[in-house]
């Protein structure tokens, strides 16, 4: 048996394939594994998943996105075992429909394009914060269907994902203006609507995502704009943060200790934050419009079926 | 089935079936099928004519049954009479009730003045100074003699027997006097039957000590009886009556009765310019603070011009006094409004720093110079000011809403619009019952300028069309910042506030009041809720002050005197009679349902638990308000107290 | 159109006479005749009634694919006319549930036909279908029920909805009872919603409380019944005050309660009155922290989500607004006539079947509707 590392896999899976998202790569990864190990009993194979699955949310500092894949997948095992019993049928199954999961997921992203396209109206100024697949993709098929939008990017420091976005909604056609993160406070009147994706949803509906996503809901929400997310079902994670400090993260959110001359890299702080269900108006997901209080129902509905 | 009666009707006439022999009733049964009802008539007319048939067997000539029949109908009347006065006493019952309503009337708005109080003021005291011309319009509108069954002026009035009233419903208020009049009220109502024993206790001669009584049923027939002073009578059956019972219905608060006393005690002191301008307030004619102002201060012109201090005092110390009685009379018409009140206060700061040597012409027509400055100063060049700082708020393409009617918006849209060719576009928002709105859009409308109009119930509409600014005028600003204007504004600077559309307010410093106020319930006026009874499209409701009400009360009496008449006849009629006025009566019922159905809310007083609100204004908490343009400048609600400091000290 | 069109749909329909009822309840739509959600609902299904019992089909899928045209025509007719498509949709969810639960006893194997949108996060790890399987399976399954099966059950579960909707009063004033207090001051915006006023009668009578209510007037489209609804209470004897629309700020301070009635309620939990000005009556609640409850049969939930609201709020002629306008100068005028109201103004939803916060809207809407018949419009579906 080769040596099998999870989070290598995990991550040559991102890297691979650049429209695959974290929860689908963790799931990827944990097929792989069951794939390599074969585990012999119903037993081994639980405890062979959640070790790894321990491995890979240690070793990954942002484990927000792929904590809920491996939820899901978890889950489905726990599942099918205690359902039917029937584990070998199971594992045959995951093992041999890996691609699928992939395709469906992509799938799932197109079916959010479809319902979310309601939303966007003719005249439409939308402000996008962050690059997600899924908002792209809504944006995308908005465009297709000739809605005339226009598009207000914000840079998303410190990741920069707005520049990415940016260029690809020029390449699209849509008209597209890019702003700094701070400037959202002063645009935030000319705006139609937010739309923003998400790494995880948490039960409370509320949503982890990268960092300004909590300042941009706040002030959509000062200004009566709606906020919405757009996020596939398989993000929805069993986590109740409270605030932001809740969430997994690298360092403190706050680090006074370190000293440096460069400036650059003086720059510190958390590169995520929750942005709690009473700024968001409504989930556009693959299973439809959700309220935030629809989210906890499904992952209640996962959890004590 | 009344297609069936006619048909028994015209086969067998109802009058000559008790005579009909049972031959004829058979013939009718060969004749045709029968309904059941029919049948059952038939059986009947059968019975009687048997009845009719034993009796003349029993020896009872055709006479004496009509004598007994006659007799039947005499106690029949008589049955008739006592349940009319039962009837009487109950409707007394009911009034006391309807008394106590009206004190628990509103549960929100117990505490304020309603028109009806006010109106009824109003007609007492107009009635009382016009009391020596026999024949003239009230301020109530009412006129009273027409045609006057003129009784002259004999010691004591009976009712006469011209009034179409029954002996129990007439009752005779006699305020038995030895020397001079003695005044008779032909009360149709019994309303003023109640108050019969306690007239004696009255002492007669002088009026001013009867009103002094403390009765208010007792005080409305005084009020009455004012107008007939001076040996000299008018008096209309059925119309006098009118207005006490009006006036009687609303005096049931003592506070009220203590005020009108006064004005009457003092009523020989009012100008006449004055009473002309609380007929006009009160009539609605003149509408809006300023413009009330304005009125306002144009008659205190005259009044100041036409005084003459009395011996043994100075102008500076009198006139105050005597401006005090004639806004006494003003604040009847409707409650001062804030304008007014700083107008006033200023005018008797003014009156008393005259130097009491200076001589009375000179001191009047500095008076009136003053005046005359005031209104220019404090309002045309105020308005002037707030137009050109507000214009720089202004900008080209821009929506504006506004609610109601303002003389500064109008004006400063109109600028904006045409004198400074702004491209802007203007929403005016109105309401029920006053639609003033409808004046400000068809000004603006007539200018050329860009106009929509929409109702206060499509707010969301409104705001949804990339609105940039609300602009709103005021009545008053209070010393906590809140906005005191006409009802709705605070609604739609509400909704604006949410939607993040800036609100603007334009005043004058002139409106700044002193009080302060949490919120609308505790003060307000309350404008005559009949206003909402009416729904229609076409007209606005007109504002028909007192007249109508009482024109009201008037045929509402004549209908219930009328019927009481139908009711007398009815008996004394053969059976046909009889038939003929139960139906001319149902002709009336369905007349009244005809009006009825016309305005759902018609006699909606006769409702105890129906009560409909009017009030003029609401308040606006500070924090909807962004901004307020004065002549000052552009403050932020909070700054009024400041301004008020300032201007008390420019003043 | 959609008459004809819906006509040549099924041509071998061969019930002409029903057709006919049809055409003349379109065109009763078309020319605004029905009025009132309640009277609406009941006579669509009366006509579905009947549709059904000539219906003629081969497959239980035919049968539904006729009723959503029935549908989609009827909701074209008058696209506000919600309670319409909310009813058919009713029956069509009725229908799917039976062709389900028939798969679902004659093969064990997975049920995605009937509800493939409306599913849960597993969809992703889901073993994947086997279509021509299924397809086959279900064929099967309502081969062996008869036809006249499927047609007792819609029969049977529009006669359930009737009665339903019939005694939905009964159960909403259960719940709504216990939500007031004596002597509380009431204000409904809503005077023209007969459950309102029944609740409220009842409220007065069966549990003797005294309470006050304001009722504003909804001036221009509404006052009529505003008065109404008033001087009827008021014969009940109920406190009762008529408020003219701009007062409301004024009152709402002494206001214990708003009580709404609805034309339909959508899956975000924001709904549709039929009286415009209410939604700034719920905006004032709010303002004040004064509570507002909407009450709401359950055949008035729609599964539609208001995307575009000014696609569902009606507007009005300007002949109430501004009746004699000179005619070189015409003004534009507004008259809504119906109101959207978002869900975060209104607290609480009293339904006959319990009460529900806006936010769980959704799911009351899910248990009785398929996700799948959201779009009667073959073209959006």
């Amino acid at each position: 048996m080769s040596e099998f590392n999870i989070t290598e896999t995990y991550l040559r899976f991102l890297e691979e394939d650049t429209e695959m998202t974290m929860p689908i790569a963790a799931i990827e990864a944990l097929v792989t594994l069951l794939r390599i190990k074969t585990p012999e009993t119903a037993a081994e194979m639980i405890n062979t998943i959640k070790s790894s699955t321990e491995e890979l949310i240690k070793s990954i500092p942002n484990s927000v996105s792929l904590r809920a894949g491996c939820d899901i997948f978890m889950r489905f095992v726990l599942r099918n075992l205690h359902l039917y019993g029937d584990w070998e049928n199971c594992k045959q199954h995951l093992i041999e429909n890996g691609q699928l999961f992939v395709s469906r997921a992509k799938k799932s992203r197109n079916k959010i394009a479809e319902i979310g396209v309601d939303f966007i109206a003719d005249d439409d100024i939308i402000l996008v914060h962050g690059y997600s697949r899924a908002v792209f993709s809504l944006l995308n098929h908005a465009a297709n269907k000739f809605i005339r939008f226009r598009c207000v990017v914000t840079e998303s420091r410190p990741s920069k994902q707005g520049n990415q976005l940016y260029t690809l909604l020029e390449q699209k056609g849509i008209p597209v203006t890019l702003i700094v993160d701070s400037a959202v406070g002063a645009v935030i009147d000319k705006v139609d609507k937010v739309f923003v994706g998400a790494e995880g949803v948490a039960e409370s509906g509320g949503i982890i995502n990268l960092v300004g996503t909590y300042s941009v809901g706040v002030l959509a929400h000062n200004a009566r704009k709606p906020f919405y997310v757009v996020t596939e079902s398989h993000k929805f994670v069993r986590m109740f943060p409270l605030s932001s400090d809740d969430l997994p993260m690298a360092g403190p959110p706050l680090d006074f200790t370190r000293r440096t001359d460069d400036l650059e890299d003086a720059l510190r702080g958390p590169t995520i934050d929750y942005t709690a269900q009473e700024y968001i108006t409504a989930l556009i997901t693959d299973l439809g419009v959700l309220t935030p209080s629809a989210v906890s129902e499904e992952l209640i509905k996962m959890w004590y079926d | 089935m009344s297609e069936s009666e006619a048909k028994s009707r015209s086969a067998t006439p109802p009058s000559k079936a008790k005579q009909a022999t049972p031959t004829t009733t058979a013939a009718a049964n060969g004749e045709k099928k029968l309904t059941n009802k029919e049948l059952k008539e038939l059986k009947k007319q059968e019975k009687a004519a048997k009845r009719a048939a034993m009796k003349q067997a029993n020896g009872i000539s055709i006479e004496q049954q009509q004598q007994q029949a006659q007799m039947k109908k005499e106690k029949k009347q008589l049955q008739r009479e006592q349940q009319q006065k039962r009837e009487q006493k109950q409707k007394n019952a009911n009034k006391k009730k309807q008394n106590e309503r009206n004190v628990k009337k509103s549960t929100l708005f117990g505490h304020l003045e309603t028109t009806e109080e006010r109106r009824a003021t109003i007609l007492a005291l107009t009635s009382a100074v016009s009391s020596p011309k026999t024949s003239r319009i009230t301020a109530a509108g009412l006129m009273v003699p027409v045609v006057a069954s003129a009784l002259s002026g004999s010691n004591v009035l009976t009712a006469s027997s011209l009034m179409p009233v029954g002996p129990n419903a007439s009752s005779t208020v006699s305020a038995s006097a030895p020397a001079s009049t003695t005044t008779t009220l032909p009360a149709s109502s019994a309303a003023l039957s109640a108050g019969t024993s306690s007239a004696s206790t009255n002492t007669p001669t002088a009026i001013q000590q009867e009103i002094a009584s403390s009765n208010a049923s007792d005080v409305a027939k005084t009020l009455a009886s004012i107008s007939l002073e001076a040996g000299e009578f008018n008096v209309i059956p059925g119309i006098s009556s009118v207005i006490p019972t009006v006036l009687e219905q609303s005096f049931d608060n003592s506070s009220l009765i203590s005020s009108v006393k006064e004005l009457l005690l003092n009523k020989d002191l009012i100008h006449p310019s004055i009473l002309l301008l609380t007929s006009h307030l009160a009539h609605y004619k003149i509408v809006g603070s300023i413009p009330r102002c304005i009125a306002m201060l144009e008659v205190f012109q005259i009044v100041i011009k036409d005084y003459q201090t009395p011996k043994g005092t100075t102008l500076s110390r009198n006139l105050t006094s005597y401006l005090s009685h004639q806004i006494d009379l003003l604040k009847k018409a409707r409650p001062l409004s804030v304008t007014m009140g700083n107008a006033i206060r200023w005018l008797k700061q003014e009156i008393s720093l005259i130097d009491p040597s200076t001589p009375d012409k000179a001191a009047k027509k500095d008076l009136c110079e003053k005046i005359g400055q005031f209104a220019k100063e404090k309002i045309e060049l105020a308005d002037q000011l707030i137009i050109d700082n507000a214009s720089t708020q202004i900008e080209e393409s821009t929506t504006i809403v506004t609610y109601g009617s303002s003389k500064v918006l109008t004006e400063l849209l109109l600028h904006n619009a045409i004198s400074l060719k702004k491209n802007i576009k203007v929403i005016v928002v109105d309401s029920r019952p006053l639609f003033e709105g409808r004046k400000m859009a068809e000004t603006l409308r007539n200018a050329g300028v860009n106009v929509m109009y929409a109702l206060i119930t499509s707010l969301d509409t409104i705001f949804n069309m990339d609105v940039d600014y609300v602009f709103l005028g005021a009545h008053s600003i209070l010393s906590n910042g809140f906005l005191y204007s006409r009802a709705g504004t605070a609604m739609l600077a509400m909704s604006a506030k949410r939607r993040n559309i800036p609100v603007l307010v334009c005043c004058e410093s002139l409106k700044f009041s002193q009080r302060v106020q949490l919120d609308s319930v505790t003060f307000n006026e309350l404008a005559d809720p009949n206003d909402l009874v009416n729904i229609d499209y076409e007209n606005p409701v007109e504002r028909r002050g007192n007249k109508g009400a009482l024109l009201n009360q008037f045929i509402k009496e004549r209908k219930f005197e009328k019927k009481k008449l139908a009711m007398e006849n009815k008996p004394k009629g053969n059976k046909i009679g009889g038939k003929k006025g139960s139906e001319g009566e149902s002709k009336d019922a369905s007349n009244e349902e005809d009006s009825n159905s016309k305005n759902i809310l018609d006699g909606w007083q006769e409702l105890p638990s129906l009560n409909i609100v009017n009030i003029l204004y609401d308040l606006t908490p500070p924090e909807y308000i962004k901004k307020v343009i004065t002549e000052f400048g552009a403050l932020p609600p909070s700054s009024v107290p400041v301004i008020l400091r300032e201007y008390k000290g420019s003043a | 159109m959609s008459s004809q069109a819906f006509t040549s749909v099924h041509p071998n329909a061969a019930t002409s006479d029903v057709n006919v009822t049809i055409d003349t309840f379109v065109a009763k739509l078309k020319r605004r005749q029905v009025q009132g959600s309640y009277a609406i609902a009941l006579e669509t299904l009366q006509l579905l009634m009947r549709f059904i019992s000539a219906a003629r089909w081969n497959h239980v899928n035919d049968l539904i694919e006729q009723i959503r045209d029935l549908g989609n025509s009827l909701e074209k007719a008058h696209p506000t006319a919600f309670s319409c498509g909310n009813v058919i949709r009713r029956i069509l969810a009725v229908l799917r549930d039976e062709v389900e639960e028939d798969t679902m006893s004659t093969t064990v194997t997975s049920t995605s036909v009937a509800e493939p949108l409306i599913s849960s996060m597993f969809n992703l790890l889901q073993k994947p279908e086997q279509p021509h399987q299924n397809r086959k399976n279900s064929s099967g399954s309502s081969g062996m029920k008869t036809k006249t099966d499927y047609r007792q059950v819609a029969i049977q579960g529009i006669k359930d909805l009737i009665d339903e909707i019939k005694n939905i009063d009964e159960g909403i004033q259960q719940i709504a009872i216990d939500l007031i207090h004596d002597h509380e001051i009431l204000l409904t915006p809503t005077p023209d919603s007969k459950t309102v006023l029944k609740f409220l009668i009842t409220a007065r009578e069966r549990s003797n409380r005294t309470f006050t209510v304001l009722v504003t007037e909804g001036f221009p489209n509404n006052t009529k019944n505003a008065h109404e609804f008033a001087k009827k209470l008021a014969q009940h004897n109920i406190e009762t005050l008529v408020v003219p629309d701009s007062a409301v700020f004024a009152l709402m301070s002494r206001v214990g309660k708003v009580i709404i009635g609805t034309k339909a309620v959508f899956v975000n939990g924001g709904t549709i009155s039929s009286n415009s000005g209410v939604s700034s009556v719920c905006e004032c609640a709010r303002e004040f922290r004064t509570p507002v409850f909407a009450v709401a049969g359950l055949y008035k939930l729609s599964p539609l989500y208001p995307f575009d609201v000014e696609k569902f709020v009606e507007f009005g002629g300007s002949q109430r607004i501004l009746p004699r306008m000179d005619p070189r100068k015409r003004l534009d005028t507004v008259n809504q006539i119906t109101d959207y109201v978002p869900p975060e103004n209104i607290d609480i939803y009293i339904t006959n079947v319990g009460g529900f916060n806006p936010s769980f809207i959704y799911r009351i809407a899910w248990d009785n509707y398929k996700q799948i018949d959201v779009h009667l419009d073959k073209n959006k579906a």
